[in-house]
């Protein structure tokens, strides 16, 4: 593989579809007729903190990576 | 112990299954930046040249702080997963003396090597091939060491999900692409139509195809992904298919299927109406998430061969399967599909009605939309058709798709009872369509379209604002 704007762009892409796709169902399993209350709040918070926190963090690292020439 | 109140747990239960499901996209990402984290650090191991593009010595930490943070996220995911699992399981324990009622004894978990072999033995129906992927725990990165002819299978295996068959379909593109030779043959394209120049020519245009829908989707609302749902041979035609949007996902669903004379040099164009009908249906409701599949899976007839349906007929089996396996898959992964269109250009919406007339249609449609349609065999009806809706819009600066009348044993679609229609014309502030094309971009005045040519789904039409708003379930 070669390191390209297309091939980070990619997986960056990747990343914040999947986070997307995983919060998505969080949201419904912590929605008001499956899952309420302190630990369903608790979990919500902790959620956003950790895994979606992590996955925006990890995309956004990979799209301010640069590249440069071989001299 | 205290009850949790507001909880259900059998649907926490149910969530938690589809989190687990969501476990295998999230390797698959794991999987990319290791891939990238390994040719940031080797460069040279990758034969680039001097000139060649390398990452900047100052950005390589950041390949490997995005690993790290994708790997937490996992372990993090699966301790998630685990701790529902465990809230539902205490629920239920405290909430009433029926929850120590026997339940059903699991099906015993099959290994990935068991389940992948039973993928690969053919023998299993749409929605087996679903439940086995999800029930094995099978991952793309599963796929990574088999063979060509295994990866062939996997690419054209309705039912498997669109991460897999993306995996399968862009490493027999690449093996493709480098051994053209033997790619060839292994498809089956020996004494076919299809020539090995010709096969090279297409393989290579997919590749860009697929390059160029990354790039596109960078610009889109919601950054859709691209997934490369298909590569294979029908009836001696090399075809593919290219999902804008995670098939596996997205809540509203669309499939294109192009007209005569489509084939996969034209699957960039027809990848990049994709693109606009994804704009506009976004325009349309934002609150949804997209898929639209550039399906060229069929072998098309050229002008000459537009009177008969025998291509129709053909490539209307390929296209149940299709739907049917976008369906099953979506079934098996616990997602349900809000809405579900099937969008049909010229020849595509003859095909497309012999495939929604098939008794055993399984897929459920919600629209069937044809424009330019080169008609449907005389007396079709819209009872027959499996779709809650049909629509329908012609040009009348179209002058191709009458080819497909002349013989008498077509039907136009907008003659038929229960057809719905809008216009293809300069309504309210939109531009004519003046060509039968599907697609084109910015296409200037000739001696043939003196206004500029433009297709069904280009900027500034009607027709495109209509078929987004479809899509969009408005």
């Amino acid at each position: 593989m070669i390191i390209t704007h297309s091939a980070l762009g990619a997986a960056a892409a990747e990343i914040r579809s999947t986070e997307a796709h995983l919060s998505r169902v969080m949201e419904e399993l912590t929605a008001a007729e499956i899952w309420s209350g302190a630990d369903a709040d608790r979990y919500r918070d902790e959620w956003n903190q950790l895994i979606r926190g992590r996955l925006l963090g990890a995309a956004a690292a990979l799209e301010a990576v640069q590249l440069t020439t071989l001299v | 112990m205290a009850r949790k109140m507001g909880m259900n747990p059998e649907r926490v239960v149910a969530q938690a299954g589809m989190l687990s499901s969501g476990r295998d996209r999230l390797e698959h990402a794991v999987q990319s930046v290791e891939q990238l984290v390994a040719a940031s650090l080797n460069p040279l191991s990758y034969a680039v040249q001097p000139g060649g593009l390398i990452i900047a010595p100052w950005s390589i930490a950041g390949t490997n702080v995005a690993l790290m943070q994708v790997r937490a996220a996992m372990n993090d995911l699966n301790a998630f997963i685990g701790r529902a699992m465990g809230e539902a399981a205490q629920q239920r324990a405290a909430s009433s003396a029926a929850s120590l009622h026997a339940t059903p004894t699991p099906r015993k978990p099959l290994s990935r090597e068991d389940a992948l072999k039973q993928l690969l033995d053919g023998e299993l129906s749409q929605a087996e091939i679903a439940r086995i992927w999800k029930e094995s725990g099978l991952t793309p990165g599963d796929l990574e060491h088999l063979s060509p002819q295994q990866l062939a299978q996997l690419s054209m295996m309705d039912g498997l999900p669109a991460v897999a068959r993306d995996k399968a379909s862009r490493m027999l593109m690449d093996y493709a692409l480098e051994h053209p030779d033997e790619a060839y043959k292994m498809l089956g394209f020996e004494d076919s139509d299809t020539s090995l120049k010709l096969f090279k020519q297409q393989i290579a245009a997919l590749d860009d195809a697929v390059d160029e829908a990354e790039d596109r989707s960078k610009a889109l609302k919601g950054t859709p992904a691209v997934q490369l749902v298909g590569l294979g041979n029908h009836d001696g035609a090399l075809v593919a298919a290219i999902s804008l949007g995670d098939l596996d996902t997205a809540d509203r669903i669309a499939v294109n299927v192009p007209g005569m004379n489509s084939d996969l040099d034209g699957i960039a164009n027809g990848s990049a109406a994709g693109a606009k009908v994804y704009e506009k249906a976004m325009e349309s409701n934002l609150n949804s998430s997209y898929a639209i599949v550039a399906w060229y899976g069929y072998n098309s007839p050229g002008l000459a061969e537009v009177r008969s349906m025998d291509r129709a007929d053909a490539g209307a089996k390929q296209l149940v399967g299709f739907l049917d396996g976008i369906q099953d898959s979506r079934e098996g992964l616990g997602n349900s599909i809000e809405n579900f269109s099937v969008l049909a250009h010229s020849y595509g919406s003859t095909t497309a009605a012999e495939a929604l007339k098939f008794e055993d249609l399984r897929a459920r449609i919600d629209d069937f939309v044809m424009y330019g349609s080169a008609g449907l065999e005389n007396g079709t009806t819209v009872e027959q058709l499996k779709a809650d809706s049909v629509h329908a819009t012609a040009a009348a600066g179209d002058n191709l798709r009458w080819a497909g009348y002349t013989g008498g044993n077509r039907t136009d679609p907008h003659d038929i009872t229960g057809v719905k229609t809008f216009s293809a014309e300069d309504v309210k502030d939109f531009e004519r369509v003046t060509a039968h094309d599907m697609f084109t971009e910015d296409d200037g005045a000739s001696f043939w379209n003196w206004g500029g040519k433009r297709g069904y789904l280009s900027e500034g039409t009607n027709s495109l604002y209509e078929i987004g708003k479809i899509v969009a379930g408005n």
